[in-house]
C-alpha cells in the first residue's frame, strides 16, 4: 500500500511524543500536589522530625527537581514502578492483576459496542423514516447522554437487589453457588467471572452503543445520497450487499474516527462504573491512590491507563490508515 | 440602497457627519443581525426535538431563576425530628412535681456501663431509682423503695463486682457519705462516713461517673470554700480480710471557687488534687505509704503545696471564667495510651483565652486566644475534658458554639475545623458516649449529638415540650454482648422520667409522602432530611451556571486557537494543532479527577479543568471551517483591499465562523453537565453547592443506593433531561448551519 510505512512511522513518531508530554504533565501535577505522602504519615504525633526527614529521602522528596523529574521519567518508561506508600507492595503487583480485568471489561464492551453497533447504525439508517428509526435514535439520544453512574446503580438497584439475577460487587467469588461446576476449577472460574462481568459490561455497552449507533447512522445517511449508492441500487444488486458491502463498508470510516475517542470516554466511564460495581479494576486503584495520596501508585496507574488509550489510539489509525488510502498522502 | 442611505453616504463621502456613519454602520449591522437571526429561527423550528430541546431549557432556566418562589423549602432546611427519628425511647411519670436533678444513670463499669437503674432526686427531699431493662426497647420499671435519705447531693459511684452507689447528704444536720446497694436491700447496714464540713465542691465527676477504680475500691475529693476531705476506701486485701478506709482533711487560707480534680484518677505518690481558688490554682501532693514487705497500703494523705499558679500570663494576670463550678478542668485520660491529655491543668480566661499550666510544675505552658474562623464574638461558658480534645463551651448572643481544642497546642484541632455553633445556649455537661464516640448535651429546648469532629450529628427537639433537667447520659443497653442502645434521659416540663436510645434513631431518607410534622415530601428526603424536591429545584442554579460557563470558556479557548491555527497555517498551525491532538487524545476523565485532587474540589476548579480538557475538539473544527472559509472570494477582495490580518480575522472571518462555535458550545454545555455529575459522584464535587452530582454522592456515601428510589432517580432524570435537551438544540441548530444535514 502506497505511503503506509511513511505514515505508521509519523503517527508512532506522534504517540511516543504525546506520551512523553503526558509524562511531563503527570510528573508537573503530582508536584503540584501541596501535601507530600510523607506529611500524611507524620500526621501522628509520635513521630520524631529525624524520623519524618528519613521518610522524605525514603520517598526521594529531598532531592532537586530535575533528577527527581528524570528518574521519574526512566522508571516510567522502563516500567520501574516501586512500592506502594500505602500498602508497601510493589506497585506492579498491584497493577498486574488488575490490568487485565480492567481491560476485559472495557475492551470487550468497545469492540462489542462497535460490532453491534456499525450493524444496527447501518440498518436503522436504511429504514431511515420508520418507527425504529425514530424510536432507537430517541433511545440512543438519551442512553448517550445519561450520566454513566447513574444508570449502573438502576442496574444495580433493579436486576442485582430487587430481581437478585446478578451479584452485587466483584469480581470472583469462591462462595458462589454455581450449578454443574466445581469450585475452583477451571469451568466454575470462568462462568463466575462471567456472571460478574454481566452488568457493568450491559451498562457500559448500552451507553457506547447510544453514541456508536447515532454516528453510524448519520455517516451511513451521508453515504446513502450518494451517487454510486443509487447506482449500485439500480443495478440491481441485492439490497444486503448494497447495503454492507457498499455503503458500510465507507460509511465506517468516520466510525472508525469515533473509535478514537470512544476508547478515551470508555477509560472514564470503566473508572466510575468500577467504583459503582465495586468492580477491582485500574480505575478503583487509581481513585484509591488519588485520595490516599499514593504517589508511585496513582501514577503508574495513570500511565497504564493513558498508554492503553494512546496504544488504542494508535491502532485506530493504523485500521483507518488501511481502510482509507487518502489519509496516507 | 434607500435614499436615506444614498444621502448619508454621499454625505460621509464628503468627509461628513462620521457619528452618521457609525450609526449607519451599526444600523446595518443590526439589521444583518435580525434578518439571519430570523432565518436561522425558521430553519430551526422546522425541527420538533430542536424545539422540545429549546423549550426544555428554557424550563430548566426558569427553575433556576424563580427557585425560592417554586421551592417548596429552601435548601437549607432539614426535616424536624419528628419525622426522622423513630427513637427507643420510655417516660415514667415522676408523680411530684419537684425540682427534679439531672438524671444518674448507674450502671455496671465493667459491662461498658450496662445500664442497670437510673436515679433522680429532688432538693425538696425525693429520691426515687428506678430499674431498666431491655424488652425489645428499653423499659422504666416502678421505683425501688427503700431507706434511701435525702437532702442536697448525690454522688453515684459504680464498682465492678457489684453496683452500688454513693450519696452525700445530711441527716440530722451531720453530714454523712453513705454507701448503698443499687437494690435498695432494706434493713442492711450500709456504710457510712461523717464529712467535716458541708460540702459544696466534688472531685471530677465525668459521665457522672467518679473516679473508676477497681476491686470495690471508691476514692474521691470534697470541697467547702476552705476545707479539703480526702476519702480512700479500699477493699479487703488477702491478707486480713478487711475493708480500710483512709480520710484527710486540710484547710487552706485561699478561697475554694471550684472542683478538685484528682490527677489520673488514682491515689498514689505522685498523683496530686488540684484545686481551682481565687488566687490561682494550687497542687496538693498524694502521699500514699505502703509496707516495704507486703505493699499494702497503710495510709493515704493530702500532702504538702506542689504548686500553685497565679492566674496571669507573663506579669499580666487574667480573670478566669467562672460561671459553672468548674474553673479548671483536668484532661485526665480516656485510656492509657492518651499520653498528651495528661501533662496539663486547663483554664479558660474571660477574655477568650484557653491556658495551659503544667501539672507537674505549675508552670505557664502556652495561653492561646480561642480563634474559630466563623465564630466572632463570643464568650466562653466552661472548659470539660474529653477523650484527646479539650471542650470548650461558650456563648455567641443567642447561639451557643462548642469547639475542641488539640491539647498539644492549645489550638483548635483538626485543622482549626474542630467547632460547630446551634441555636441556644449549652446547660448541661457535653458527655462523651464511648463506643458510639458521639458527644451528648442539651441547650434549652434541643438535645444534640455531635461527631468527634465535633460537627453535628444529629439534633431533636427535647420530647414533651421541653426540657426540666439538662440531658444525661446514663448507660447502655445490651443484648446479648452486643450494645443495642446508649441512653440518655432528662426530666421534661410534664414531669416525666424520659428516656431515650442514641441507636438506629435515623430512618431518613424518608420516602415521598406527609409525615408526623405535617410536611409534604412530595419527593421525600435524602438520609439528612432535606427535601429532595427543593434540592433539585435549588441545584438548578449550580448545574447551569457551571455547564453553561465552561461550555463558554472552552468555546472561547478553542474558537481562537481554531482561527489562529486556520488562517496561518504554516508553523503555528502545526503547532497548535499538534497541541491539540495530544489534549484530545489524554483520557479526559482520568486527568480530570488528578486536577481535582490537585487543586481542591471547588467550582471555580472544575470549570476551570472541564474547560481545559473540551476546548481541543472545538479548535479542530473551527480550524477546518477558517480554512475553507479563507479560500472564499471576499477575504480575497478584502486582502486586496488593504485589510490587515486581525482585521480578516475579527471582521471578516470570525463571524462566519461563530455559528459553529456557538453549535459546538451547545454539545460542550451538555457533555458539561454530565462531566460535573460524575465528578462530584466520585467525590471531587464542592460540598458549598447543591449540584444534582453531589446529591447521587450522598446517596452512594450514605449507603441507601438500593432502597431509596425517590432520591436515586430524580437527579438522574434531572441530569439526563438537561444534557438531552441542550444535545437536541445542538442537534437542529447543526441543520440550520451545516444545510446539507436538512430535509433526511
Amino acid at each position: 500500500m502506497a505511503g503506509m510505512s511513511r505514515y505508521i512511522i509519523a503517527r508512532s513518531i506522534q504517540t511516543i511524543i504525546t506520551l512523553l508530554i503526558i509524562l511531563t504533565l503527570i510528573f508537573i501535577m503530582f508536584e503540584s500536589l501541596p501535601t507530600k505522602p510523607q506529611d500524611l504519615l507524620a500526621i501522628n504525633p509520635n513521630i520524631l522530625p529525624s524520623q519524618r526527614d528519613a521518610m522524605e529521602q525514603l520517598f526521594g522528596f529531598d532531592r532537586p527537581v530535575t533528577e527527581r523529574y528524570l528518574l521519574f521519567m526512566k522508571n516510567m518508561l522502563t516500567f520501574d514502578f516501586g512500592i506502594s506508600f500505602s500498602s508497601a507492595e510493589s506497585v506492579w503487583s498491584l497493577l498486574e492483576e488488575r490490568i487485565p480485568r480492567t481491560m476485559l471489561l472495557f475492551g470487550l464492551s468497545t469492540i462489542l459496542a462497535y460490532l453491534i453497533g456499525i450493524y444496527l447504525g447501518a440498518l436503522i439508517a436504511w429504514r431511515r423514516g420508520g418507527v425504529m428509526d425514530g424510536g432507537a435514535v430517541v433511545l440512543s439520544l438519551t442512553f448517550y447522554n445519561m450520566p454513566s453512574f447513574w444508570i449502573g446503580l438502576i442496574f444495580l438497584v433493579v436486576f442485582a437487589s430487587e430481581l437478585q439475577w446478578f451479584p452485587l460487587t466483584g469480581w470472583y467469588d469462591p462462595t458462589d453457588q454455581i450449578p454443574l461446576f466445581e469450585v475452583g476449577s477451571i469451568g466454575y472460574k470462568i462462568v463466575d467471572i462471567a456472571w460478574h462481568l454481566t452488568m457493568p459490561l450491559v451498562v457500559l455497552l448500552l451507553l457506547q452503543l447510544a453514541g456508536t449507533i447515532l454516528l453510524m447512522r448519520t455517516a451511513m445517511l451521508d453515504i446513502i445520497g450518494e451517487n454510486y449508492m443509487i447506482t449500485a441500487k439500480a443495478i440491481g444488486l441485492p439490497e444486503r450487499k448494497v447495503l454492507f458491502k457498499h455503503g458500510a463498508r465507507n460509511a465506517m470510516l468516520p466510525v472508525v474516527t469515533s473509535f478514537i475517542i470512544a476508547i478515551v470516554f470508555a477509560v472514564g466511564g470503566a473508572v466510575v462504573l468500577e467504583n459503582v460495581f465495586s468492580f477491582p479494576g485500574m480505575g478503583a486503584l487509581y481513585i484509591r491512590s488519588l485520595l490516599q495520596l499514593d504517589f508511585p501508585v496513582a501514577e503508574a496507574t495513570l500511565y497504564i491507563i493513558t498508554l492503553m488509550v494512546l496504544i488504542g489510539n494508535f491502532v485506530a489509525d493504523l485500521i483507518y490508515g488501511y481502510l482509507d488510502p487518502r489519509v496516507r498522502m | 440602497m434607500t435614499e436615506e442611505e444614498k444621502s448619508a453616504t454621499a454625505k460621509a463621502g464628503k468627509g461628513g457627519d462620521a457619528e452618521l456613519e457609525l450609526s449607519l454602520q451599526s444600523r446595518k449591522f443590526f439589521r444583518k443581525l435580525l434578518r439571519s437571526l430570523k432565518a436561522t429561527w425558521k430553519l430551526y423550528r422546522s425541527s420538533k426535538s430542536g424545539l422540545a430541546g429549546l423549550a426544555i431549557v428554557f424550563g430548566f432556566f426558569f427553575v433556576a431563576a424563580f427557585a425560592p418562589f417554586i421551592s417548596p423549602y429552601d435548601p437549607d432546611f432539614k426535616a424536624p425530628s419528628e419525622d426522622i427519628f423513630i427513637a427507643d425511647s420510655a417516660s415514667m411519670d415522676l408523680a411530684l412535681e419537684r425540682n427534679w436533678s439531672m438524671p444518674l444513670g448507674l450502671t455496671e463499669a465493667a459491662r461498658e456501663r450496662q445500664l442497670q437503674r437510673i436515679l433522680v432526686y429532688s432538693p425538696e427531699g425525693e429520691a426515687k431509682i428506678f430499674p431498666v431493662h431491655d424488652e425489645n426497647g428499653i423499659v422504666i420499671s416502678v421505683p425501688l423503695y427503700g431507706n434511701v435519705p435525702v437532702n442536697t447531693t448525690y454522688l453515684n459511684y459504680v464498682h465492678f463486682y457489684t453496683t452500688f452507689f454513693v450519696i452525700v447528704t445530711q441527716v440530722d444536720g451531720v453530714d454523712m457519705l453513705l454507701e448503698y446497694d443499687y437494690n435498695l436491700i432494706p434493713n442492711q447496714l450500709y456504710p457510712e462516713w461523717e464529712i467535716p464540713f458541708t460540702p459544696k465542691y466534688f472531685s471530677n465527676l465525668w459521665n457522672a461517673y467518679s473516679i473508676v477504680l477497681t476491686d470495690g475500691r471508691m476514692a474521691f475529693v470534697m470541697a467547702d470554700d476552705h476545707s479539703i476531705w480526702l476519702i480512700d476506701k479500699r477493699p479487703p486485701n488477702p491478707v486480713d480480710n478487711m475493708v480500710r478506709t483512709y480520710t484527710d482533711t486540710i484547710t487552706i487560707p485561699e478561697t475554694i471557687i471550684g472542683n478538685p480534680i484528682v490527677l489520673d484518677g488514682f491515689f498514689r505518690n505522685g498523683s496530686m488534687i488540684i484545686i481551682p481558688t481565687d488566687v490561682g490554682v494550687i497542687a496538693y501532693n498524694l502521699n500514699v505509704s505502703a509496707g516495704a514487705v507486703t505493699g499494702y497500703v497503710n495510709d493515704v494523705s493530702i500532702g504538702n503545696r506542689a504548686w500553685l499558679a497565679n492566674y496571669s500570663v507573663e506579669g499580666e494576670p487574667f480573670v478566669p471564667v467562672a460561671e459553672t463550678s468548674d474553673v479548671i478542668t483536668l484532661h485526665y485520660p480516656y485510656d492509657a495510651a492518651d499520653e498528651y491529655t495528661k501533662l496539663h491543668v486547663w483554664v479558660a480566661s474571660e477574655d477568650g483565652r484557653i491556658i495551659a499550666f503544667d501539672r507537674k510544675t505549675g508552670n505557664l505552658t502556652f495561653a492561646k486566644p480561642l480563634v474559630m474562623p466563623a465564630i466572632r464574638d463570643f464568650e466562653i461558658q466552661a472548659l470539660y475534658p474529653s477523650p484527646r480534645v479539650v471542650l470548650v463551651v461558650g456563648t455567641s448572643g443567642d447561639r451557643g458554639f462548642m469547639a475542641g481544642i488539640d491539647p498539644r497546642n492549645g489550638t483548635i484541632g483538626y485543622s482549626n475545623n474542630q467547632y460547630t455553633s446551634f441555636t441556644g445556649h449549652v446547660n448541661s455537661k457535653p458527655q462523651y458516649v464511648p463506643g458510639q464516640k458521639y458527644y451528648l448535651f442539651s441547650t434549652q429546648e434541643d438535645v444534640y449529638l455531635l461527631d468527634e469532629l465535633l460537627k453535628v450529628n444529629a439534633t431533636f427537639r427535647a420530647p414533651g415540650g421541653g426540657a426540666v433537667t439538662p440531658v444525661a447520659f446514663v448507660g447502655n443497653i445490651f443484648v446479648s454482648s452486643i450494645i443495642t442502645g446508649n441512653y440518655f434521659a432528662l426530666v421534661t416540663n410534664d414531669n416525666d422520667l424520659f428516656v431515650e436510645s442514641l441507636h438506629g434513631r435515623n430512618v431518613a431518607p424518608l420516602p415521598p409522602g406527609t409525615y408526623a410534622s405535617g410536611n409534604h415530601y412530595i419527593l421525600g428526603t435524602d438520609y439528612e432530611g432535606h427535601d429532595i424536591l427543593a434540592w433539585l429545584i435549588y441545584g438548578t442554579r449550580a448545574e447551569l451556571m457551571v455547564g453553561v460557563t465552561a461550555a463558554f470558556f472552552a468555546v472561547v479557548i478553542g474558537t481562537i486557537v481554531g482561527l489562529v491555527a486556520g488562517f496561518y497555517s504554516g508553523l503555528i498551525d502545526d503547532l497548535l494543532m499538534r497541541t491539540t491532538d495530544v489534549v484530545l487524545s489524554l483520557p479526559g476523565l482520568v486527568i480530570l479527577l488528578l486536577f481535582a485532587a490537585v487543586f481542591g474540589p471547588s467550582l471555580l476548579n472544575i470549570i476551570i479543568i472541564i474547560a481545559i480538557l473540551s476546548w481541543a475538539g472545538i479548535a479542530r473544527v473551527i480550524r477546518s471551517v477558517t480554512m475553507s472559509i479563507k479560500e472564499r472570494a471576499f477575504v480575497d477582495a478584502a486582502i486586496i483591499a488593504g485589510a490587515s490580518d486581525s482585521r480578516l480575522i475579527f471582521r471578516h472571518i470570525a463571524p462566519n465562523v461563530l455559528p459553529y462555535a456557538f453549535l459546538y458550545m451547545t454539545f460542550n454545555i451538555s457533555g458539561a453537565i454530565v462531566t460535573e455529575a460524575v465528578l462530584a459522584f466520585l467525590g471531587f464535587g464542592d460540598v458549598n453547592y447543591v449540584t444534582w452530582g453531589m446529591m447521587l454522592q450522598y446517596l452512594q456515601i450514605s449507603g441507601h443506593a438500593l432502597d431509596a428510589p425517590w432520591w436515586l432517580l430524580p437527579p438522574g432524570v434531572a441530569i439526563t433531561l438537561l444534557s438531552l435537551a441542550f444535545y437536541l438544540i445542538g442537534r437542529a441548530f447543526d441543520e440550520v448551519v451545516n444545510p446539507r444535514l436538512r430535509k433526511r
